[in-house]
């Protein structure tokens, strides 16, 4: 019986040591923005690669996102004669919520298991420790780009999400479903306002960190060779996810 | 040039070094040997700041490093260069980026300038046109050896060495040694080395110092090691 509760004890030990050591990195990654702030070239090199190389995704992530809002919404105030609000339907579905969620979403998948998976392999590789012997601070090099190009970034292609999914959201109703044009956009424009369209830029910034400090958290103390590679990239995405669903409810209740 | 004082750590609960006294004398390479798992890589790591000691003291040049913040220990590692065990180069850049790397990050030379300097380091290390390969297209012993010319790119006072024969074969081991040698006297480096492999110890070494159980049991010089007292030495060079 005692063992039992030693178990759960030593569980409970664990886990709190791992959110005050992950706390102390996240505040170090932070620091490091301001101490040893990186060369643009690197910053560069991210700002292509998180967010020139997402935009695909992003698009049809958001574009058919704004499809299917229209397509669901439509049967549903079709029976009570309203399909001229899908438009405010679509515009704040897609600047409070499904813009933000969605893009860190997809970026936490795509980008996030690349960067565990990039920093994981050069921990386990020992080209991190080959950095600390070139006299290169390996979190100025290696996490501060990312985090400069993923809070820049993340927010323009959520931007980018919310203007193709209103768009496919426009398409539908407007082509296909054959809801008046004037209808739709005074609609959504008299009841989404630039209100709407800070939260979800702020969401977006609150996601970028989040995903970008948890999967080069995650990369960084990577151990155990090719599994434990592997192990940190399913937890970079899995805890990203879970903590972007969690403090966008958190988010919405302040912000609203 | 480097002092060790009274070294102690330990990893995962388990004491890994219990009170390691050293010296390296300027100019010379000090081989430390000892079974697998006893720590030499271990104490490599904490010589250059990898690692932080539990307790004791490593002087580099008067400098106890083990009392230095992260920009100190840094301005301190610009002194060294390391070879490691698995080259660790990086895999995304070419070669040129692997041997340039410093110069990028330390020097405001142009990229032609750090082509040409590349090409030297390159060339003290018998390598040629690989300059543009990736790290995948090089073999074990070119790896080690653009490892080798990224750890002199800076001209380093002091080089360490972490198995630099491990997993070559016995010709491409022996090449890597006598490369070794001859960049301690070109570029007048101390160093220290660790190894378990006996002849690549015997080859680069002007002493050896033998690592059991946390502690260095003793230091000798090649020629005389046949000659040590200590049975776990003893059982050692005689395998």
């Amino acid at each position: 019986m005692i063992s039992f509760f030693q178990k759960i004890g030593e569980s409970i030990l664990d886990d709190i040591r791992s959110v005050g050591k992950f706390s102390l990195v996240a505040f170090n990654f932070l620091k490091k923005l301001y101490t040893a702030p990186p060369r643009f070239r690197i910053i560069l090199d991210q700002l292509y690669e998180i967010g020139y190389k997402s935009l695909p995704v992003v698009a049809i992530t958001g574009a058919f996102t704004g499809m299917v809002l229209a397509v669901q919404s439509y049967y549903q105030f079709h029976q009570i004669s309203m399909e001229t609000a899908i438009g405010i339907l679509i515009g704040l579905s897609m600047t409070n919520e499904l813009g933000p969620v969605l893009t860190a979403l997809m970026v936490a998948g795509r980008v996030g298991a690349s960067m565990a998976a990039q920093l994981g392999t050069m921990k386990v590789t020992e080209q991190i420790d080959a950095l600390n012997t070139l006299a290169v601070d390996p979190v100025s090099y290696l996490v501060a780009p990312r985090l400069i190009a993923g809070i820049f970034m993340i927010p323009i292609l959520t931007v980018f999400s919310i203007f193709i999914g209103i768009l496919g959201g426009y398409f539908i109703s407007v082509e296909l479903l054959q809801i008046n044009k004037t209808f739709f956009v005074n609609n959504m424009l008299d009841f989404t306002g630039v209100m709407d369209f800070l939260n979800g830029l702020t969401k977006s910034v609150v996601f970028a960190l989040i995903i970008i400090i948890i999967s080069c958290y995650k990369g960084i103390i990577a151990d155990d060779g090719a599994e434990g590679v592997g192990k940190a990239t399913t937890e970079a995405v899995v805890f990203s996810c879970i903590s972007i669903l969690i403090s966008d409810f958190f988010l919405s209740i302040i912000l609203t | 040039m480097i002092f060790i004082k009274n070294l102690k750590k330990s990893l995962g609960g388990k004491k890994v070094l219990d009170g390691v006294n050293l010296h390296v004398k300027k100019g010379e390479i000090l081989v430390i040997m000892g079974r697998s798992g006893e720590g030499k890589s271990v104490l490599l790591k904490l010589i250059i700041g990898l690692l932080a000691p539990d307790s004791g003291s490593i002087y580099i040049d008067g400098i106890d490093i083990t009392s230095l913040n992260e920009k100190e220990l840094n301005d301190v590692r610009k002194r060294f260069g390391m070879l490691f065990q698995s080259a660790a180069l990086f895999d995304y850049m070419t070669v040129l980026g692997n041997v340039g790397f410093s110069y990028v990050e330390h020097t405001n030379l142009r990229s032609c300038e750090i082509r040409n300097l590349v090409e030297e380091k390159l060339e003290m290390v018998d390598l040629k046109d690989v300059i543009d390969k990736k790290p995948n297209e090089l073999s074990g012993g070119m790896k080690k050896r653009v490892g080798l010319a990224r750890a002199i790119a800076m001209n380093p006072k002091i080089m360490l060495y972490d198995e630099p024969t491990t997993g070559l074969d016995p010709i491409t081991g022996k090449t890597i040694d006598e490369l070794i040698v001859r960049l301690k006297k070109k570029l007048s480096t101390t160093g220290v080395a660790v190894t378990h492999d006996l002849k690549s110890a015997f080859r680069i070494a002007d002493r050896i110092a033998f690592l059991d159980k946390g502690k260095i049991v003793g230091i000798y010089r090649p020629d005389k090691i046949n000659e040590a007292k200590e049975e776990i030495v003893r059982k050692f060079i005689s395998q």
